[in-house]
């Protein structure tokens, strides 16, 4: 059974609409992260399922129950708060006891559990130490064990590492990771910050403007976005509108920047306006003249990057970020630029095309 | 009277100039010496408070151990009569009650309106200004407004009456209950700042956390909000509590002689029975007792804080 499973979750602060019929479910032992810009309702979302917001309509259930109209200090789940709320009035053990206090486990026990945590978090002997006395980091890693200490169902993470530097960060993701795989406990990460949460999470809800746009493995919805909006918030992305002009079995051909381009997709409209997505990591440079470019461009810039070279290249109008090892090509160079069309992405109305037709098929099916 | 130009500085431009350049020697010689600077800095509050507050305070000690008005020889009398005087000991003992109830019910009155401007109003701009408003109008005409709301047909008596609650105007003036309520009345704005202001830098998250660990509402308030607006709650405390012991004018007005407070025997000493050294005495033990109180409330709040924060570095 999954361990929390929102149902057609909607809430409405008056006129505004945060989170608007969303559904998703996070399973036993799970890393699973909520991804999307500011204003998304991430945060909403996760109060709502913290208890400190009432959704407007639609179920909550944690364990099966649908825990609506529940008071927060009532459920089974602990948060991890963005600002790390850690009581400066209380030492690092009386923090992390704070839960345990108030569901009854006596003091021995509660000055065990205490003890077997802080060695989890690498913080053994840190008991009696004030708040703050401890560094950023060390804050990080009491916040997360006053909530793992508890045990609860699932462990909601309000973005608590947007604060840190980036190193500490890259390395208190991994900390993250290696404490959840140790405890087992279910957590969901809401971030803002796609690398972080690719790289944690089992996992991703991909939430744009109150509504989830795609759910799935990091890989799939990195690889197979649903919608223009994840292709291009899940990494970069080079676009370039463009006209179907005919179809074929199992492809089509775009008109785009003056050429024909022949892209292994079945489906779109003839005649209809699509927009094609490459990758900057997928494009190679090729001599203006090489039988195998695809669309014609000018070198705007480059900068070294170590082993590749980013390239900024004009095509049709449109600035492309093109990131590979073929190196050499001048600042107003003409170029052309080719790519395995296998990785092309066509986005209809910021539907993917490719996605939709799988869809249709499958429901024909 | 004709412009200064350049070429022909007037008397005033040369004077001023002048003035100009001594002032910026002044502050060079200044820079170099921070020693000096301090020594002014401090200097000028030290001499005010050496001629207003010192001498006054040691004159004060000196005419409390005299036999009658100066010259007079050396007498512990005065104490002693304090302490072996019936009335005295009543005053005082009375004195502190109404300190004790004054400031309980200010904290509880004062917590709550504060805590509701910091975390349920949304105008809290315009409560704040409301509870500054008192201030703003004259102390004797605050208590005027009282004394109509309290005597015999007074507003008290309106109000019981028009209920059915009391068959007879009777009026609370010259009551325990009319001073305690009119020492309320003064002090509560006072002591709502401190609060507000302690609870407005409270972190709300914190309670959040709470209660996401699994703590109540009341179990929140008193683990977390408490001790984290405890140096607000013990300043307001000193702010009402030091006041209270030493007022005159409110239980002079409020009560009349059948609620002496130690603030009004002191007066009395002064201005009518002429026994300055009596008096004097009479403000020793006020000023030793307020003292005695200010040290516990350091204790009890700021000091607490810096010195577990002094220990831990």
């Amino acid at each position: 059974m999954s361990v929390l499973q929102v149902r057609n979750v909607r809430k409405e602060y008056g006129d505004v609409l945060a989170v608007d019929d969303a559904s998703f479910a996070v399973e036993d032992g799970e890393f699973v992260s909520i991804l999307g810009p500011s204003g998304s309702g991430k945060s909403t979302m996760l109060r709502m399922i913290s208890g400190f917001e009432t959704p407007t309509s639609g179920e909550i259930l944690i364990n099966g129950e649908d825990v609506v109209g529940v008071a927060p200090f009532e459920r089974d789940t602990n948060m991890v708060f963005q600002n790390l709320a850690l009581f400066p009035h209380l030492t690092v053990a009386e923090n992390i006891g704070f839960g345990l206090k108030r569901s009854g486990v006596g003091k021995a026990d509660r000055a065990e559990r205490i003890e077997e945590i802080l060695e989890v978090v690498e913080l053994s002997g840190y008991e009696n130490r004030e708040i703050d006395q401890l560094s950023g980091g060390e804050q990080q890693r009491i916040a997360l064990a006053r909530a793992v200490v508890n045990r609860p169902s699932i462990i909601l993470l309000d973005e608590p590492l947007a604060s840190l530097d980036r190193k500490l960060r890259q390395h208190m993701k991994f900390e993250l990771q290696r404490i959840q795989e140790e405890t087992g406990i279910t957590f969901l990460y809401v971030t803002h910050d796609q690398e972080v949460a690719m790289s944690i999470s089992d996992r991703m809800v991909v939430l744009n403007e109150g509504e989830i746009e795609q759910k799935g493995s990091v890989q799939d919805i990195y690889d197979r976005p649903a919608t223009r909006f994840v292709a291009q918030f899940m990494g970069d992305l080079n676009v370039l509108a463009g006209t179907i002009g005919a179809r074929s079995n199992g492809s089509v051909d775009v008109d785009v920047a003056g050429t024909s381009i022949t892209i292994p997709i079945a489906g779109g409209d003839v005649g209809g306006s699509v927009d094609v997505g490459v990758r900057p990591s997928h494009i190679d440079l090729l001599d203006a003249d090489d039988p195998g470019g695809l669309l014609p461009g000018r070198v705007l810039n480059h900068i070294y990057a170590g082993d590749e070279t980013v390239y900024t290249v004009e095509v049709d109008g449109e600035r492309f970020q093109v990131e590979t090892e073929t190196g050499g090509f001048d600042v107003g160079e003409e170029v052309s630029l080719s790519w395995d069309l296998e990785d092309t992405f066509l986005f209809e109305n910021g539907k993917n095309v490719a996605l939709a037709d799988e869809r249709a098929v499958e429901l024909e099916g | 009277m004709a412009r200064t130009s350049p070429d022909s500085p007037s008397a005033t431009s040369r004077l001023r100039s002048r003035g100009r350049r001594h002032v910026r020697s002044v502050l060079a010689y200044l820079r170099d010496r921070p020693r000096a600077r301090i020594s002014i800095l401090a200097g000028i509050p030290a001499l005010v408070l050496l001629l207003f507050f010192v001498l006054p305070l040691v004159f004060m000690l000196w005419l409390s151990v005299m036999d009658g008005m100066p010259p007079a020889s050396f007498t512990l009398d005065n104490y002693l009569d304090v302490f072996t005087t019936d009335l005295y000991l009543r005053v005082v003992w009375r004195t502190t009650v109404l300190t004790v109830q004054t400031t309980a019910l200010v904290v509880v009155l004062g917590y709550t309106l504060a805590y509701s401007m910091a975390r349920f109003s949304r105008r809290t701009t315009l409560i704040l200004l409301l509870v500054i408003l008192p201030f703003w109008t004259n102390y004797i005409v605050r208590m005027y407004a009282l004394i109509n709301i309290f005597s015999r047909n007074g507003l008290i008596d309106f109000v019981q009456l028009a209920l059915g609650l009391a068959q007879e105007p009777g009026g609370i003036m010259f009551t325990h209950t009319a001073v305690l309520l009119g020492l309320t009345y003064v002090w509560l704005p006072l002591a709502t700042l401190p609060f507000y202001a302690s609870l407005a830098n409270m972190d709300d998250n914190l309670i959040e956390a709470s209660k996401d660990l699994g703590a109540g509402p009341i179990e929140t308030f008193l683990t977390v909000t408490l001790p984290m607006t405890k140096n607000g709650v013990v300043g307001g405390i000193v702010l009402v509590a030091i006041p209270t012991f030493g007022a005159f004018v409110t239980p002079t007005l409020l009560g009349g002689t059948d609620q002496l407070m130690i603030g009004m025997v002191i007066e009395n000493q002064f201005t009518e029975s002429f026994n300055w050294p009596f008096g004097s005495a009479l403000s020793v033990i006020v000023s030793a007792f307020v003292v005695l109180m200010l040290l516990l409330g350091v204790k009890l709040g700021a000091g607490d804080t810096l010195s577990r924060r002094g220990d831990a570095r």
